[in-house]
């Protein structure tokens, strides 16, 4: 009998391990919900997300050698491109979105702003292909990949042989992405209450109107519901983006983009999907003062939001304390060396 | 000596013993109406003026089960094959079973949701087929492209990359033909019969889930007998 639950236990133990990552390349922080990304279709690997850092880094995924991921998405800025209202890529041309942060992404059920790429493992084919970001196409990529020494070693490292396929290099940059977790901020801290962190008054203050008037979109802990919602933008009429409507082709999903996490929010700058806003005081701005009307604007905006500028000021100081210096100076993050 | 007859008949009774049957092949044969169909040839439609002439023509077969009287007797695991028109080695494949007895093939044309929504696969099913779009998330399940005099484009190209994997604009379509046992089962596709309702002068380009797209794919799938 001993024998049996014994051996059951250890099923069980091996079980689990086959379905958790490895705790020491990702761990589900404290008090949040499960990721959405089922990593046992891509066990994490040091060797493979050292592969899919390697890839991120390059600039070999582009037609003319020039862009890589980093190039929009910066490790010193949560993996975005700040300064940039439209994100540029080969040849300088430039897109139509602000490029997001990335962060936390294995809990992100959909990608882009407008939801159009449904898995994290599919996601690097959008830049890769689009002719205003890196112009090229998986199958190239795969090509030009196979002929370098460099990464024939690599793929070796990470699957056994060096044979380079499109599912193992998106695979590979998906497990790099999923290592970007970001969960150490003041904030954290303060909610894990570990000594010598409080909030000041100013940051209480605004963590009491943030919960009243933002989270209900923006929710904890991750800061987004990972929903599509009108915030109220006045459409662009030069850029003419219909967001969401654009994938689901369903009139109520016009100008309705993804939430977005407001962690690092102090560093993602420019703001909003088409990067309008320059700093977050034009931001609370835009939600107490300037919302524009129309069909689908979120029912959580239908109500004129009322915020003093002390308000905005204790709203903005509690923002800074999702500022995680751990995560935007980690070196495993940045370039390989 | 005694060595030597003992072997003869070990030998014998190895050569007398039924072997392994033959393995269960399927060949799908492109066709124009009755003529063996080939790309870059220009055809027409006899009951317009449209000229045909196809360059490119891929397509994902999946699913593929076999039954006889209506009960599945076999079911291929991972069963998903890119046949391509210009690579006559796509266009022919074995099932592992041996001996199937059977009277009816069922398979999908296209990918279905789930497996359009599980991620980047290999195979056959890895996005450098160019089989997967990117600007979405999802599969093309079938994907023709060439010239016609009738396309409205200038270069007078037309090109349908018909796919989607979610409700209402969902693309994969199951086809049943009837087929007696056979070692090797030819199905044809007629590629007439598919053009003859492409909305060619008004829509030469499909590149997206839709209305039509759905619309072709259930016509595409009475393309196969």
């Amino acid at each position: 009998m001993k024998k049996t639950s014994l051996f059951f236990c250890l099923m069980l133990i091996a079980l689990l391990a086959f379905k958790l990552p490895d705790e020491s390349l990702f761990k589900v922080p404290e008090n949040w919900p499960k990721p959405h990304y089922d990593f046992s279709k891509n066990p994490l690997t040091k060797e493979k997300i050292f592969l899919g850092r390697t890839l991120f880094y390059d600039p070999i995924l582009s037609a003319d050698n020039c862009v890589s991921c980093s190039s929009c998405h910066s490790p010193f800025t949560a993996f975005t491109h700040t300064d940039h209202t439209l994100s540029h890529g080969i040849e300088d041309r430039i897109g139509t979105r602000n490029s997001p942060a990335l962060m936390n992404l294995a809990w992100q059920k959909s990608f882009m702003w407008d939801g159009a790429i449904h898995h994290l493992d599919a996601q690097a084919l959008a830049p890769i292909s689009h002719p205003d970001e890196m112009g090229s196409n998986i199958a190239d990529v795969v090509n030009r990949l196979q002929k370098k020494n460099r990464y024939k070693k690599l793929f070796a490292q990470a699957y056994g042989d060096s044979l380079v396929s499109g599912e193992r290099t998106l695979k590979a940059i998906s497990q790099f992405m999923l290592t970007l977790v970001s969960s150490n901020s003041k904030y954290d801290k303060v909610q894990r209450k570990e000594p010598g962190f409080s909030f000041t008054e100013a940051e209480a203050k605004g963590y009491e109107l943030f919960k009243s008037n933002c989270a209900v979109c923006h929710a904890e802990p991750l800061f987004t519901n990972n929903e599509y919602e009108n915030n109220g933008l006045e459409p662009d009429t030069n850029l003419n983006d219909i967001g969401r409507k654009k994938i689901s082709q369903k009139e109520s999903d016009l100008y309705k983009f993804k939430v977005p996490s407001l962690r690092n929010i102090e560093f993602s700058y420019p703001y909003m999907h088409d990067g309008r806003y320059q700093n977050l005081e034009m931001v609370l701005f835009h939600y107490s003062n300037n919302i524009f009307d129309s069909k689908t604007l979120s029912k959580h905006l239908k109500k004129k939001i009322q915020l003093s500028s002390e308000d905005k000021s204790n709203i903005i100081s509690f923002l800074k304390t999702l500022s995680d210096e751990s995560f935007l100076r980690n070196n495993q993050n940045g370039f390989p060396r | 000596m005694k060595i030597k007859f003992i072997l003869f008949l070990f030998g014998l009774i190895y050569i007398l013993l039924p072997k392994k049957g033959a393995a269960q092949n399927l060949r799908l044969k492109p066709i124009w109406g009755n003529d063996v169909f080939q790309t870059e040839k220009k055809y027409f439609l006899s009951t317009k003026n449209d000229s045909f002439q196809i360059s490119l023509c891929k397509f994902y077969l999946s699913e593929i089960e076999l039954y006889k009287k209506g009960n599945l007797v076999y079911k291929e695991d991972n069963s998903f094959h890119l046949i391509n028109l210009n690579d006559c080695l796509s266009l022919s494949f074995s099932l592992k079973g041996n001996d199937l007895q059977f009277d009816e093939i069922r398979m999908n044309i296209g990918i279905d949701s789930s497996t359009n929504v599980s991620g980047i696969m290999g195979g056959d099913l890895d996005p450098i087929h160019g089989m997967y779009w990117t600007w979405q998330s999802g599969y093309i399940n079938f994907k023709i492209e060439g010239k016609s005099n009738s396309s409205k484009n200038k270069t007078g190209s037309f090109s349908y990359h018909l796919g989607g994997y979610a409700e209402p604009f969902l693309c994969v379509q199951q086809i049943s033909l009837k087929t007696s046992s056979s070692p090797l089962v030819n199905i044809n596709f007629d590629l007439a019969k598919f053009v003859s309702l492409l909305p060619i002068q008004t829509k030469p380009e499909i590149m997206s889930p839709s209305e039509m797209a759905v619309m072709l794919s259930k016509h595409l799938a009475t393309c196969f007998k």
